[in-house]
């Protein structure tokens, strides 16, 4: 295999004229071409449209026009980004053969910015799950060993960054779909602070937790993905409307001083040893360049995946609502329009997608709703005043990302031991607040390990500062 | 199968109500949002071809559908 090349180093690269945008690409198509039958990485690699991109981009550079910072770098969407004229299924049947009329936001700038989108990824069906077996359109493969799942529910993303289909990609994050399978596939994963990354083409999973965020091999690739992508979007009146933060220009401070509280309530039996020896061996690098580490309790953050069970599945019976056989996707005929509908969504989802619909109405109906509904929102609340207090004391909080390395394809045929697997990251979704995963180590599989680190809303700058430490911690 | 899932989740969830939540308000999104307008200004969109061009069925600038009413099950 050729040696792997940054997103910073290739949009260098191709600046400067050492390499042309059309010769990184056809590299990466060659790769793609020899393991991605294995992998299942991608539902649609869109090679022609790339070549034409990467043309376009090799002429504006000949031209001695100005082009952006992602210039030629290859990159990969999840499947649930709204990609105009190109098929977006978000790996359910319901989708098969939509084609958007517009792009997401997150396409645009990928695009502005020069990067070159070489097709859609695999996930779980519409993001519902933590391994990518629940892809209509079967499972992806962990390239780092493919008896084992990618993680999920973005596993296509992370796949193809880690088997060097593409130097970076783009994720959605609801629960932990980016940060869990970047621990997996030993890749850096972000989920940004909720509307820093317009969500305008994104389809909805659950409204109030999903946001986008990128993969890649290193910090410095995510920060550049980040100044590309972050920012207000008229288009989101979620997103959040200040000037976004230049995470490429802070992977050089300092640590020294700041306070690093290690959440003592995720480092429990439910995570397996491995994860807590990584996540006290990243405290002890974090303290030897000069931060503090201390231990700080969230006592309710064990109960955040239960309250996630309820709002995610809740919010998504709502959004689901739309995919009724009427206006896009599929249908299947019956005598009447209510006929029609059930007959479209019997046919059209998956289980996985089917349990959390019904689930979600369940506990959203007249009887329960104060039982589930109202009791999710409230332990919402309590984790979101416990994260606030302890950031008065810390000004970066860390944690294992999984409570195990990437499993075999199988292992959890159970739902709630499958729910288990986003016990860490659900807390950041149901916060808002940002959070991140940096590879720290391997198993006793050899399997990759994920730190992940957490900060208060807009700390990104501070994340990052503290992710670049701990990757030069490993050089 | 679904059954048993549901009430396997379900006594999961449960959990949830042994924490003491009485007076605790409830949160429904990380932003305390309240309605985001933008001016009452005409805009550039999509012409409506452009998205029946993606329905299952369509009609004269219309979605078209099965009867709504009749043939109960």
């Amino acid at each position: 295999m050729t040696s792997r090349r940054s997103a910073v180093s290739i949009a260098a690269d191709v600046r400067a004229g050492r390499v042309s945008a059309r010769d990184v690409l056809e590299e990466h198509l060659a790769r793609i071409d020899a393991r991605e039958g294995e992998i299942n990485a991608f539902n649609l690699v869109t090679a022609e449209a790339a070549r034409s991109e990467a043309d376009a981009v090799d002429a504006r550079i000949a031209a001695g026009e100005k082009v952006g910072p992602l210039a030629g770098v290859p990159v990969a969407l999840k499947d649930n980004m709204c990609t105009k004229g190109v098929e977006t299924t978000c790996s359910s049947k319901i989708l098969e053969g939509w084609k958007p009329p517009y792009n997401a936001t997150v396409v645009d700038r990928l695009r502005e910015a020069g990067a070159i989108a070489i097709g859609k990824t695999n996930l779980d069906e519409f993001a519902m799950g933590s391994s990518t077996e629940n892809s209509a359109f079967g499972p992806t493969r962990n390239p780092l060993d493919v008896s084992r799942v990618p993680g999920g529910s973005s596993g296509g993303s992370a796949a193809a960054v880690a088997a060097d289909f593409a130097p970076i990609s783009i994720g959605s994050d609801t629960g932990g779909s980016v940060r869990q399978p970047a621990a997996f596939c030993g890749l850096v994963g972000v989920k940004p602070t909720y509307g820093l990354v317009s969500r305008y083409g994104l389809i909805a999973f659950a409204s109030s937790l999903d946001q986008i965020g990128p993969f890649s091999h290193t910090v410095a690739d995510a920060a550049l993905v980040m100044d590309s992508i972050a920012g207000h979007d008229p288009l989101d009146s979620t997103s959040i409307t200040g000037a976004a933060p230049s995470l490429s220009a802070v992977l050089n401070s300092a640590v020294s001083g700041l306070r690093v509280g290690i959440i003592s309530d995720l480092m429990g039996d439910e995570m397996d040893p491995d994860m807590r020896s990584a996540v006290n061996n990243a405290g002890a690098a974090l303290e030897a360049a000069g931060a503090s580490i201390g231990e700080v309790r969230i006592p309710t953050a064990l109960s955040g995946l239960g309250a996630y069970y309820v709002v995610a599945p809740a919010e998504a019976s709502s959004n689901l609502a739309r995919y009724d056989g009427v206006r896009y996707g599929l249908r299947v005929d019956a005598a009447n329009t209510g006929l029609m509908n059930e007959a479209s969504r019997t046919a059209g989802f998956g289980d996985e997608v089917k349990r959390r619909i019904m689930l979600g109405t369940y506990a959203l109906s007249a009887g329960y709703f104060d039982a589930y509904y109202g009791s999710a929102q409230k332990v919402r609340t309590l984790i979101a005043a416990e994260f606030a207090s302890a950031y008065e004391d810390f000004d970066v909080l860390i944690s294992p990302t999984t409570p195990t390395s990437a499993f075999e394809f199988g292992a959890k045929s159970d739902p709630v031991e499958m729910y288990m697997n986003d016990l860490c990251t659900i807390p950041s979704n149901l916060t808002g607040d940002p959070a991140m995963s940096v590879p720290y180590g391997t198993d006793d599989n050899g399997m990759p390990v994920g730190v992940q680190i957490l900060a208060p809303t807009m700390g990104e700058t501070v994340m990052f500062t503290v992710a670049a430490e701990l990757e030069r911690s490993q050089a | 199968m679904f059954t048993s899932q549901m009430s396997a989740i379900l006594d999961h969830v449960a959990e949830l109500q042994t924490l003491e939540l009485n007076d605790v308000e409830p949160m429904s999104h990380p932003m305390p949002l309240t309605n985001v307008v933008r001016p009452d200004v005409v805009r550039p969109s999509l012409a409506p071809a452009d998205f029946l061009s993606s329905a299952p069925a369509a009609e004269a600038d219309m979605f078209k559908v099965p009867p709504v009413l009749g043939e109960e099950r």
